[in-house]
């Protein structure tokens, strides 16, 4: 038979938790969270750089040889950036040029808020990031997040005043229109699964995906310009039976590895 | 003095259960990080100590929780304080031997009751409160990782209890004590 200790117990622990549930919905608590944040957050943080550290140890550990081969790679892929570049600047060149004459106005200026990472969620589950910039700083719900000069790597999911919880692109409830970078420049939806899996579905099956193609969104959704890289194709999936076929991603950053990111306001 | 020294060791103990929760999920790699830490040191407080008041001290672990959490505010904490209340209750009033099975048994069913109640928990804020109608789940992967975060958190419980044993087996065979309310 439960004791009259425990019943008591129960009952004063289920009040508590509903007033401090309504309250904290309300904003009621935020008094006491941002002291508590500013307070925790310098290990926070201190804690997030060290998983980045760590995070190549493990790659190492694990495979010195696709480690060590991944490195040479980079090497000549910065060997050969000097010529890309070069091309790169002559098409953009004739690219304004066409522009112009076509009478086309390019909206070009992307504002953006640069926001460091401070953390990860609570939650192993859920692949979401913390930023230090919230409503405050002019950030809304579902705005696109970028790293570098244009990857996505998330959208913003909720906000608080002083902080923004960024959901991945590999979380397992991130969908993101998406165009695959081949020559029927085929649509899709970027889904993210529960390990580190990126995929891209619903492509038509009559069209060609090749590994190796590049994957940006498609501009189909309002808060993500076209064109914000989000991936290469790593392998493709095209079964007989399947309406559709797939494509598993390798995403374009290292997300493990975020530390300064951008949260795109306004495009 | 007695009080004020008692209440310094639970803030210490709750701030170093979550700054451990948060070093294990961003240092440790898939699937080695699907730990439910603060669920496994609530629960071992309430079988060392044998009081149902321990579980008060998974209010403010739960509020400290979600501070960094993304889930909608009240899912994770609900879904501990929930699923800790359910097996106090089955560890004081049915499994009340806490062997090692019981324990182990007591954090694998403990997990999955708190990741259950999460899901629950935050589809329902999500589509109920927030009016978000786009419910993107997968059950599969879900259960996977559940499955994961079951076994690493059984295999914690299962470590704490031989270290346990093996310090206090001098002072006291029986280490775990038995609930006086239950006498």
């Amino acid at each position: 038979m439960p004791s009259r200790f425990l019943k008591s117990t129960y009952f004063y622990l289920g009040a508590i938790f509903i007033i401090l549930l309504v309250l904290g919905s309300v904003g009621g608590l935020s008094f006491l969270q941002r002291p508590l944040r500013f307070i925790l957050s310098p290990f926070v943080i201190s804690i997030n750089e060290l998983s980045v550290k760590t995070a190549d140890g493990y790659r190492l550990f694990k495979n010195q040889r696709e480690f060590f081969d991944a490195f040479q790679k980079c090497q000549e892929d910065s060997q050969n950036k000097n010529v890309v570049e070069a091309e790169l600047k002559i098409l953009q060149e004739e690219n304004v040029e066409l522009k112009k004459q076509a009478g086309f106005f390019e909206k070009n200026n992307l504002a953006r808020v640069i926001a460091r990472v401070i953390g990860k969620n609570m939650d192993s589950t859920e692949k979401t990031i913390v930023i230090d910039k919230g409503a405050e700083a002019g950030l809304k719900e579902n705005q696109a997040v970028i790293a570098g000069g244009g990857i996505l790597v998330g959208k913003i999911s909720s906000l608080q005043p002083d902080i923004a919880m960024v959901r991945l692109v590999n979380d397992n409830r991130s969908k993101i229109a998406a165009t695959v970078l081949n020559k029927d420049k085929s649509l899709g939806v970027v889904e993210g699964g529960y390990g580190l899996s990126v995929r891209m579905s619903f492509i038509p099956r009559n069209e060609a995906v090749s590994v190796g193609d590049q994957i940006v969104t498609s501009g189909l959704e309002k808060e993500f310009p076209r064109g914000l890289l989000i991936g290469t194709v790593a392998a493709v999936e095209n079964e007989a039976y399947q309406p559709f076929q797939e494509a598993v991603l390798a995403p374009a950053v290292d997300i493990s590895k975020l530390i300064l990111v951008s949260v795109l306001v306004s495009f | 003095m007695k009080r004020l020294l008692k209440i310094i060791f639970y803030i210490i103990f709750i701030l170093a259960v979550f700054l451990a929760h948060l070093s294990f999920i961003n240092c440790l790699p898939h699937p080695f990080h699907n730990i439910n830490l603060p669920f496994l040191a609530i629960l071992w407080f309430v079988i060392l100590t044998a009081e149902s008041r321990s579980l008060y001290l998974a209010l403010p672990l739960a509020f400290v929780l979600e501070l960094y959490a993304s889930a909608p505010f009240g899912a994770n904490s609900g879904a501990l304080i929930f699923s800790l209340g359910i097996i106090t209750w089955f560890l004081l009033n049915i499994f009340t031997n806490r062997s090692f099975y019981i324990v182990i048994l007591s954090s694998f069913l403990g997990t999955l009751l708190y990741r259950l109640l999460h899901v629950a928990f935050t589809l329902f804020a999500d589509f109920f409160v927030a009016l978000n109608q786009t419910l993107f789940f997968s059950w599969g992967d879900f259960m996977v990782e559940t499955l994961w975060e079951m076994l690493f958190t059984s295999v914690l419980a299962a470590i704490f209890y031989i270290i346990t044993y093996l310090s206090f087996r001098g002072l006291n065979p029986k280490y775990i004590k038995i609930d006086k309310n239950q006498l």
